[in-house]
């Protein structure tokens, strides 16, 4: 009897707590489908009365409509998560499987590089985006973060478990290290590129102060720095817009996130935004 | 492709954006973090001259100060409820454990960006939902003036962060507590130890190393704190919420002086980087 009354309580303060910390993702869904200036109806409305669509239909009507943002981010988010999949796990290989001289020091190096707070690197990293000429560039986007160390790490700490056995029967049979790389490795160590993908894919979608950094020209901007762009704008007082846009923005991220609960929380534990 | 110099055909793509995008730019903020550059024309060497202008200018001390109270604020707040969230989450009593886990994660994948947006509206003063449950509890008696004061304007962002790093912190947290042995519960059981007991002697002392890490890699995280305040405040109201990145924003996007912007990098560097450190030695240790 006693512990179904504990059972009890601990069952309503884990709903009180879920209610809090859901209401404000709540409050977002509501204010994005009630027309626009209810979300500042007093006493709030903490049901909606009519479903009304109107903010999402304005999105579309803007001189340069969200998906314009939208195609940017997911662009921006391809190519960020293709690279660093391509690049990381080349290099955890080579630190994994081979051994060469300098290797020690390389991975130390490439292991320092996850102390630089990225916050530090934005004045620098500007400068020399401005040199290479891809300031204001989608480009820029994506190309400064193909060297990511935690994902060397990472992949490095999957493939030490590969045995080397099977990589010598595939040099026996006459496969070139490529081949073996690609054929055999890639496949062993899905886990990790799902690892690697996860935290890199909700990084970048939601990255705001390197596009902020980098971008001046709208039709440029991805989700995050349009919203910035949108709270900016002196002319833009429809909340109602504001909140569908934001609705766009976290939908994708938290659809992810429903499929796959485990290898999120598992993965962004680690990562921190600013 | 041979066998000898396959590994460094694997390494080589990796290090090239190693080399350009990051190694290259922190030596390159030291560099200029020493010189006055205004983005063009020679750089005029002036020694620690501008890391001696961070801690003389008022206005990058307000930032500092700022800084360190919002990130000390959020830690204070969010990593007791964190381990308290982990108990709850963690305890036998508790049923659908799965389903609150995913809920108490969510604010983690939400853009920083987003939650600005929300959090504007839900904290305005005049017909903000947040002040309006304030007042039906009989919490407050009048409005909070959230984005219009220094002090609250403050507060109101340690509650957006406290919002973000729960769910991490609470993770970190949970997977600690389930790594303590049943065995040390059990004995202390036979020994008669009741809840309170067992939480000092096992669970505290269990928990130090995690909690370590936890600390210092919120810190880590709260000290690059931008997006929340550059969103909603601007860092205003007369520089009650700006931060350290957005002044050293200002000072090298805006008014060009790349130079001590640089210097404002170096010593974020230095500072979250030796904490970093630590938090690696930990972690490796465990």
């Amino acid at each position: 009897m006693n512990i179904k009354i504990n059972k009890l309580i601990y069952f309503i303060l884990a709903v009180l707590v879920a209610i809090i910390i859901i209401f404000p993702l709540y409050w977002l869904f509501i204010g994005s489908i009630q027309k626009s200036g209810d979300i500042f109806a007093y006493p709030p409305n903490f049901i909606p009365e009519k479903v009304n669509l109107n903010n999402f239909l304005n999105l579309f009507e803007r001189d340069i409509p969200f998906y314009t943002y939208f195609f940017n981010s997911v662009y921006t988010v391809f190519f960020h998560v293709l690279g660093v999949l391509v690049f990381s796990s080349m290099a955890g290989f080579a630190l994994a499987k081979y051994n060469f001289r300098g290797k020690n020091l390389i991975f130390s190096v490439i292991i320092a590089g996850m102390l630089i707070p990225f916050q530090a690197l934005i004045i620098p990293l500007f400068l020399v985006s401005q040199k290479l000429g891809i300031f204001d560039n989608r480009i820029a986007l994506f190309l400064p973060f193909f060297a990511q160390p935690f994902a060397v790490f990472l992949m490095r700490q999957y493939m030490l478990e590969i045995p080397d056995s099977l990589m010598e029967a595939a040099r026996i049979d006459g496969a070139s290290e490529l081949r073996i790389f690609w054929q055999i490795v890639t496949p062993i160590i899905k886990p990790a590129f799902a690892a690697v993908a996860i935290v890199d894919f909700v990084a970048a979608w939601n990255a705001f102060v390197w596009p902020l950094t980098i971008l001046r020209t709208q039709s440029k901007f991805t989700l995050p720095i349009w919203l910035n762009a949108l709270i900016k704008d002196p002319y833009v007082v429809d909340y109602g817009m504001m909140f569908a846009a934001a609705l766009i923005t976290v939908l994708p991220i938290l659809i992810a996130f429903l499929f796959l609960q485990k290898q999120f929380i598992s993965g962004l534990a680690a990562g921190a935004e600013d | 492709m041979n066998k000898k110099y396959a590994p460094f055909m694997f390494l080589t793509p990796f290090l090239i954006f190693y080399i350009i995008f990051l190694l290259i730019p922190i030596f390159y903020a030291f560099f200029l973090s020493f010189h006055n550059w205004q983005g063009f024309g020679p750089f005029n060497f002036v020694g620690f001259e501008n890391f001696l202008n961070i801690f003389q200018d008022e206005v990058a001390l307000t930032a500092l100060k700022n800084t360190f109270i919002m990130a000390g604020g959020t830690l204070a707040l969010s990593l007791p409820i964190s381990l308290l969230l982990a108990l709850l989450i963690n305890s036998d009593l508790l049923p659908f454990k799965g389903f609150f886990r995913v809920v108490y994660f969510m604010p983690r994948v939400i853009a920083l960006s987003v939650s600005g947006v929300i959090f504007l509206i839900l904290f305005h003063t005049d017909y903000g939902a947040f002040n309006y449950i304030l007042r039906n509890l009989g919490l407050i008696s009048d409005n909070i003036p959230w984005w219009q004061s220094s002090v609250y304007g403050k507060l109101g962002i340690i509650l957006i962060r406290s919002w973000v790093s729960i769910p991490f912190m609470m993770i970190y947290f949970l997977t600690g507590l389930q790594n303590i042995p049943v065995e040390l519960y059990e004995a202390a059981n036979i020994d008669g130890a009741n809840l309170i007991q067992k939480f000092t002697f096992i669970t505290v002392p269990m928990l130090k190393p995690i909690a370590l890490f936890v600390f210092i890699t919120s810190t880590v995280f709260s000290f690059q704190i931008f997006t929340i305040p550059y969103m909603i405040t601007r860092g205003g109201p007369s520089n009650g919420t700006l931060t350290i990145i957005q002044y050293m924003f200002s000072r090298g996007l805006n008014n060009f002086e790349f130079g001590m912007a640089s210097a404002v990098s170096v010593v974020l560097f230095v500072f979250l980087a030796v904490l970093s450190y630590v938090q690696i030695k930990i972690g490796s240790r465990n």
